[in-house]
């Protein structure tokens, strides 16, 4: 993939101290998108589609929002917790909405791996395919997600 | 030439020789603003408006100040100014005398001081030797037939919005070739009297 | 050699009349003088130089109606009602009035100019709303994530506002932060005290202001809040009281339980504080201390997760479900909320399932 000038704009709100500390990078320094294709091509071999992941993510990460800080197990397999944050923040792509900074901390009870995303975090990932720069502050991999959540391969057919 | 009726010459303006058709001036504004046709109303009023009045203006400069002085050669330079100036003043007026016509004006002024066809209609007038009464009627007529024709394409431009155009034709593209139409269609006037 | 002086001298004159023509209407035709503009008749009158924008010179006299889109008439928040003068409404305003607001000469103050003198009505907290510079004069940590930040006010020294409301903490360049922003947080400070405010702040993981605050703000540091702003106060009332708070929601309560025991008030106040563990909880002794001078107070801690080590006796659930203990009893009582989206609207289901009207609940989202 180029870099299309949409990408560029956003990149540069990824930036560490635009929208957020640290940026989305973390210490991945390729352009944004050789990140893009490498995460889609991962998200391929794995056999799960990104949005499916981030639908996962969604749907564990919600189904703790009862806890209101505290950890809530949720279909026996994780323990979640769920932490509202003051504020909303924006997507670093140019496009309309804000997101509550919620964070959610995903451990998987069998195998004591954890993921930690927030509601953004979720979005980029299924609206935009973008797992963010190793190293960034809610940077998890395809294959840690698809690990802690126990995501199936999509079935054919 | 020169013993035209003032009302001839004002008709041929509008119809027969109209400035935008048959000379193709002010092609810029007459795109651009043709989309909607209460939006032409309102440019195709300022340029009445500045066109009667710049020509008369610009006659006037012309007569008394250039010929006087042998410098009529600067002409091009002092129209442009005295336009720029005009309409100036007229959005200073206007802002101060009704604030809903600047509202509804305002942003068309600025695109008249570029607008080809007021430039257009001051030459034309010198080099067709008209008298001051000549001129005032002509920049009317040219003003009058500037806004038929683009209240007239804002029309077409409206309904066409709702028909099937070809994609590569959509947009500029069909607005010139209506625009020729139109040209062609007002060429058929040109046999009623001639003026030039 | 006398033509080129000719022609100079005859072009340059044409420009000139022509400048000096522009330059008289300038001055005589679009000079408007000084006009009055009053406000809310008579609270204030501002003599403002005409022709420009309502809005604009509003601002300039440090009255901060609100706009988003800075005056260019595409949000339409800055409405006021002009009772006299501003001239007929435009078509740039029409879009944004309704004809109930037209008939009312409600206007959009950004596309107002000022030509003669005016008669306009705001609503009278918009005077309130200022610029503050302040200096910090105590840090306090409360929790591991949890800090309470005192600010003394230096310019203007002295502020008027409701117990309970916001203000926004300006944020300046730090780090790879490039541009300053600004952030809301509830005043945790009583409105008897006039020359200080005083937040209480919880890091927000990234976050670049609460990050700003937790690791950059030092004693004696200057910096700028604004406000107040929002409607969370205690209503006039003497209908008992249930605050509900999480985290740093705990703020504007202590501002109103301060005023409540300043005021010696006898209303029955129930504040149930939701926590996950011991660790979570701060203020305790204040808590104690406002119990003990006001006789009608009660502070319930609710931890949802208790440590062990907590050896925890009070209250153990969520919140939803200790404040959904008290049944219906609390169906006559106000009800106060001040913390995370989620908390808020799970409490609110259970207030009015128990029979407290939507009316009766006020709160303070952090959204």
């Amino acid at each position: 993939m180029k870099m299309t000038p949409q990408l560029l704009k956003a990149a540069e709100k990824m930036k560490a101290g635009d929208i957020s500390r640290d940026g989305f990078f973390g210490r991945d320094e390729r352009d944004l998108a050789a990140i893009l294709d490498e995460q889609h091509a991962a998200c391929l071999r794995l056999g799960v589609s990104y949005e499916r992941i981030a639908r996962e993510m969604r749907r564990i990460g919600h189904a703790g929002a009862g806890g209101f800080g505290a950890p809530v197990e949720v279909d026996g397999k994780w323990s979640v917790i769920v932490d509202e944050n003051r504020g909303k923040i924006p997507c670093p792509w140019p496009h309309p909405g804000v997101y509550q900074k919620t964070v959610y901390t995903v451990e998987n009870l069998r195998t004591g791996r954890s993921a930690r995303y927030s509601e953004l975090t979720i979005h980029m990932i299924f609206t935009h395919g973008f797992f963010q720069g190793e190293g960034a502050p809610f940077y998890n991999s395809p294959a840690t997600l698809v690990d802690v959540l126990e995501i199936a391969p999509d079935t054919e057919d | 030439m020169v013993e035209i009726n003032p009302f001839v010459i004002l008709f041929a303006a509008i119809f027969t020789n109209n400035i935008l058709l048959s000379n193709y001036l002010g092609m810029c504004s007459f795109l651009a603003v043709s989309r909607e046709v209460k939006a032409s109303y309102g440019l195709g009023f300022a340029v009445i408006f500045v066109m009667t009045a710049t020509t008369a203006l610009n006659w006037l400069v012309y007569f008394y100040m250039l010929v006087p002085a042998g410098l009529e050669h600067f002409w091009y330079i002092i129209f442009i100014v005295v336009i720029a100036a005009f309409v100036q003043l007229v959005e200073i007026l206007i802002e101060k005398i009704s604030p809903v016509l600047y509202i509804n004006l305002g942003i068309f002024l600025p695109l008249i001081t570029v607008n080809c066809a007021i430039m257009g209609a001051s030459l034309f007038m010198i080099i067709r030797g008209y008298d001051f009464l000549q001129s005032v009627a002509y920049g009317f007529g040219a003003g009058v037939g500037w806004a038929l024709a683009i209240v007239a394409m804002a029309g077409i431009r409206q309904r066409i919005a709702r028909s099937n155009v070809p994609a590569p034709l959509a947009g500029a593209g069909i607005a010139l070739i209506i625009a020729g139409i139109m040209s062609l269609a007002f060429m058929g006037f040109s046999g009623m009297i001639q003026v030039q | 050699m006398i033509e080129v002086f000719i022609s100079m001298g005859v072009i340059g004159g044409i420009g000139a009349i022509l400048a000096v023509v522009l330059e008289l209407a300038d001055r005589y035709i679009a000079n408007y003088g000084e006009c009055a503009v009053d406000i809310n008749d008579g609270t204030r009158t501002l003599t403002v130089e005409g022709g420009g924008s309502l809005l604009g010179s509003l601002v300039a006299e440090g009255i901060f109606i609100p706009s988003a889109c800075g005056g260019r008439g595409s949000c339409g928040y800055c409405k006021v009602k002009i009772a006299e003068g501003g001239g007929p409404v435009l078509p740039t305003e029409t879009s944004w009035l309704t004809p109930q607001e037209q008939k009312n000469n409600m206007r959009l103050s950004c596309q107002v100019k000022i030509r003669e003198d005016l008669k306009i009505h705001i609503p009278p907290e918009l005077f309130l709303i200022k610029e503050y510079r302040g200096r910090v004069t105590r840090i306090t940590t409360l929790t591991h994530d949890i800090k309470e930040v005192r600010i003394k006010l230096l310019e203007p020294e002295a502020i008027e506002f409701q117990t309970g409301q916001y203000m926004q903490l300006t944020v300046p360049e730090y780090g790879d932060v490039e541009e300053s922003v600004y952030r809301a947080y509830s005043l945790s400070s009583p409105s008897f005290e006039k020359d200080e405010v005083e937040f209480i702040i919880r890091l927000v993981p990234e976050g670049i202001c609460t990050t700003w605050v937790h690791q950059f703000l030092k004693e004696s540091d200057e910096v700028t809040v604004n406000g107040p702003h929002g409607e969370f106060f205690l209503r006039d009332s003497d209908k008992p009281v249930i605050m509900i708070a999480g985290g740093s929601g705990l703020a504007p309560f202590k501002g109103m339980l301060r005023d409540l025991a300043r005021q010696h008030s006898t209303r029955k106040v129930t504040f149930f504080f939701g926590a996950v563990s011991q660790r979570d909880l701060y203020h305790r002794e204040l808590m104690a201390e406002l119990e003990k001078e006001l006789p009608n107070f009660k502070f319930v801690p609710a931890l949802s997760k208790p440590a062990e080590e907590d050896r925890w006796q009070g209250e153990t659930g969520l919140i939803t479900d200790v404040v959904g203990r008290l049944g219906e009893d609390i169906a006559g009582s106000q009800a106060y909320l001040c913390g995370s989206p989620g908390m808020i609207d799970a409490c609110i289901a259970v207030l009015t399932k128990n029979g407290m009207p939507q009316a009766e609940i006020f709160y303070d989202k952090f959204s």
